[in-house]
């Protein structure tokens, strides 16, 4: 029998790298213990001051990752994070059309959209 | 975003490349709520003739209860004199998106002309004029992107694309890939209009769609192609004169800018081989984002080593970069962004 191969890591969402080396993964409807509910996402556990890079993946595959390095005058608070979501009334849940990761330069949003499907990746551009 | 500005946008009479510029700008428009109105000239003319359209577009921007501050001309070669006479209090603008080749009929009007932004870095470096200014084609993130493979039908898949007019400078790079593609039994496809390709011409097996492609099926075309040729205009060279040479440049502009297409490849996430003919094209990007030809015997080499030598597993990564910087530094908004400074 031939030797089991570890399972591919399929996560999808997105990575927080910290400038300690830490990593936080985005978590969808799960239990905060720090809130002590049910919580859809743990976007407010991530500290933005601490971020180095954002990284998308789709099913375990990188698609982007934005880091501190190409855009040096970033401040925490141009750091972004969403989904694109709808509330499918008929199954009572959310669907996530797209993740997207992004930053706020001098005067737009420069947002990277990974479609929940398909894994196409997208741009967008926000005025701020 | 809050503006004064109100922009009556007006397409180019033609359906042609402009209209895709037309597009850009309108959605760059929407995107940044900047008020505005379309102005779709390429459609109005079919229905009436074109001293109608004049008159119509004449009038609406004048209207006071609208607002305009702006008339925003996409192309402005078909524009009459009397219509940039009469705007009033209403500032004018034109994206040109010829330049150089067909920089005299604007170049007598500059005068009249509020604001002029030229596609091409050579003419808004000189410093006859004060209202030039520099504003580089681009590519639209709405109109281009990477679609799903299984919505791509095969007739837009190949292994090289060339998609845009048959010029002649064009033809002879591109005769001389014609004994690579069939050595190695490629699939090789020109698209576009072909009216400039001499009918004994070799390449004339390989025309594939001759057509006004439609955006959105360049767009398939891109995304259908692993390699997609992009080589420039010749400036000195037109068809409409019986020398063939340009009289529309009397001034000698050196062209050193890009073409959308230097854009839209990259944001469809495709591979793209340029021309190494545009002192901008290596200033755009470097050679980690896209690949550089500069003769037929060049691009034979690069084609093989990008389609069956090593370079094969380095075009998704390439296309990658490529599209990263179109998309951060280079698309109608940011285009957009840069009028509206100077404008508003």
């Amino acid at each position: 029998m031939p030797p089991r191969e570890p399972e591919k890591n399929k996560f999808t969402g997105f990575l927080a790298h910290y400038k300690d080396g830490s990593v936080v993964k985005e978590k969808n409807h799960y239990y905060s213990s720090k809130l002590k509910k049910e919580c859809a996402t743990n976007w407010h556990e991530i500290d933005k001051s601490q971020l180095v890079s954002l990284e998308l993946l789709w099913g375990g595959e990188s698609k982007i990752k934005i880091s501190i390095e190409e855009y040096p005058a970033i401040k925490p608070s141009d750091w972004f994070f969403s989904h694109y979501e709808y509330f499918d009334l008929k199954n009572r849940n959310v669907i996530v059309i797209s993740r997207n990761i992004g930053i706020s330069k001098k005067d737009h949003k420069q947002i990277y959209s990974v479609h929940e499907e398909t894994g196409i990746l997208k741009t967008e551009i926000r005025p701020l | 975003m809050t503006s004064n500005i109100k922009i009556l946008l007006v397409a180019d009479s033609t359906h042609f490349a402009l209209t895709d510029v037309y597009y850009g700008y309108l959605h760059a428009l929407n995107k940044l709520n900047i008020s505005f109105e379309a102005f779709p000239w390429h459609h109005m003319r079919e229905l009436v003739v074109d001293r109608m359209c004049y008159h119509v577009m004449h009038s609406t921007a004048l209207i006071k209860e609208k607002g305009f501050t702006h008339i925003m001309f996409i192309g402005g070669l078909n524009i009459p004199d009397f219509i940039f006479d009469n705007l009033y209090h209403i500032k004018s603008i034109v994206v040109s998106t010829e330049d150089p080749h067909s920089i005299d009929p604007l170049k007598s009007r500059l005068g009249k002309i509020d604001y002029y932004f030229t596609n091409e870095r050579s003419v808004a470096n000189c410093k006859r004029w004060d209202n030039v200014y520099y504003c580089p084609t681009a590519g639209s993130t709405h109109e281009c992107g990477k679609m799903p493979p299984e919505y791509i039908e095969d007739n837009y898949k190949s292994d090289i694309l060339f998609l845009g007019a048959t010029y002649p400078n064009r033809v002879s790079v591109l005769e001389s890939i014609i004994p690579f593609v069939k050595k190695n039994n490629l699939s090789f496809k020109i698209c576009g209009h072909t009216q400039y390709l001499p009918k004994n011409s070799p390449l004339n097996e390989f025309v594939f769609d001759s057509r006004t492609i439609p955006h959105e099926e360049t767009v398939k075309y891109y995304n259908g192609a692993k390699i997609v040729l992009n080589m420039f205009r010749d400036i000195k060279w037109n068809p409409k004169t019986a020398s063939k040479k340009n009289p529309h440049n009397k001034s000698r502009f050196i062209a050193e800018s890009l073409n959308p297409r230097a854009y839209e490849v990259p944001l469809c996430q495709s591979f793209m081989l340029m021309e190494d003919t545009r002192p901008e094209a290596r200033e755009v990007y470097t050679e980690d984002e896209v690949g550089f030809f500069s003769t037929g015997e060049d691009l034979v080499r690069k084609l093989r080593y990008y389609l069956i030598g090593n370079g094969k597993d380095l075009r998704g990564k390439m296309a990658f970069k490529a599209y990263k910087k179109a998309a951060e530094n280079h698309t109608y908004i940011h285009r957009m962004l840069l009028i509206k400074s100077i404008i508003d």
